[in-house]
């Protein structure tokens, strides 16, 4: 079967996307820690780290679950050739 | 007034109410700033998603390098570059949180104890927290569902997007990876 190669503007699109919910968001929470934690003032980090210490279980269901999310992503199991 | 009053009577609720009330006394924030950032966030909102559906109804008519279906999964690096990538920013994250914690003893606290006791917080991480978990759920209901049905899962998606730009795809796997590890791997 022929493989298509797809038109480069949507991957483009799907790039902007993920850069959008996800980028902006991971760069606010980077942000929010390192700039909040240099006043000596409590960052959403030092929250999220308080509501794992406060349940140990779920953080830890919870770290197991983006691992294998990771590993379902990204692990390369069939390749075409 | 009825309903406030039958609300109030449910103390879950009553709380919650009462943070938001001292949140409103502690930021008096006019009422026009504040339905007009509303209604701002709400338009910001509704275009993101129109993006997103925009961008991925048009997906499986021809994305990426497709193959019976499903899209390659062959990227400039090898899956093993994402995945140990993403393990060691996961233990990277985990010791910095110790490193900040023996610079900030006082951080050592459980949710809603000492530092953390302020009750409208505590009520947006829990709230957030059993939101997160819902959201995810769900999506692992739509991925396991897409399989069976034919329809292209998540993972399709995100294959796309990593073969798009490799590279912001491992920056932000080891940037999420970072987060948790320093989040959620909390020192003793």
């Amino acid at each position: 079967m022929d493989p298509q190669v797809a038109d480069a503007s949507t991957n483009l699109g799907l790039l902007k996307v993920g850069i959008v919910v996800f980028g902006l968001a991971l760069t606010l929470l980077a942000a929010n820690g390192i700039l909040i934690s240099r006043n000596s003032e409590t960052s959403v980090g030092h929250w999220a780290q308080a509501w794992a210490r406060r349940y140990p279980m779920f953080a830890l269901a919870t770290s197991f679950f983006f691992g294998a999310l990771i590993g379902h992503f990204f692990c390369d199991t069939w390749n075409p050739g | 007034m009825v309903v406030t009053a039958r609300l109030c009577r449910r103390h879950h609720v009553r709380a919650l109410l009462l943070a938001v009330i001292r949140i409103r006394d502690r930021w008096p924030i006019p009422q026009r700033i504040v339905r007009i950032g509303l209604f701002g966030a709400a338009i910001a909102i509704v275009a993101l998603l129109w993006k997103i559906w925009s961008v991925t109804t048009s997906t499986p008519t021809g994305l990426c390098a497709v193959l019976n279906g499903s899209p390659f999964t062959t990227f400039s690096y090898p899956s093993q570059v994402f995945v140990f990538t993403a393990i060691l920013a996961y233990v990277a994250g985990h010791l910095t949180s110790r490193y900040v914690v023996e610079v900030r003893p006082e951080l050592i606290a459980l949710l809603g104890e000492e530092r953390f006791e302020r009750i409208g917080p505590v009520l947006v991480v829990k709230l957030f927290a059993t939101g997160s978990l819902l959201i995810a759920t769900i999506l692992n209901v739509y991925e396991a569902r897409a399989f069976t049905t034919g329809t292209w899962p998540i993972t399709y998606f995100v294959w796309c997007a990593t073969a798009a730009s490799p590279l912001l795809a491992l920056l932000g796997a080891a940037t999420f990876s970072f987060l948790i590890g320093r989040w959620l791997w909390i020192p003793r």
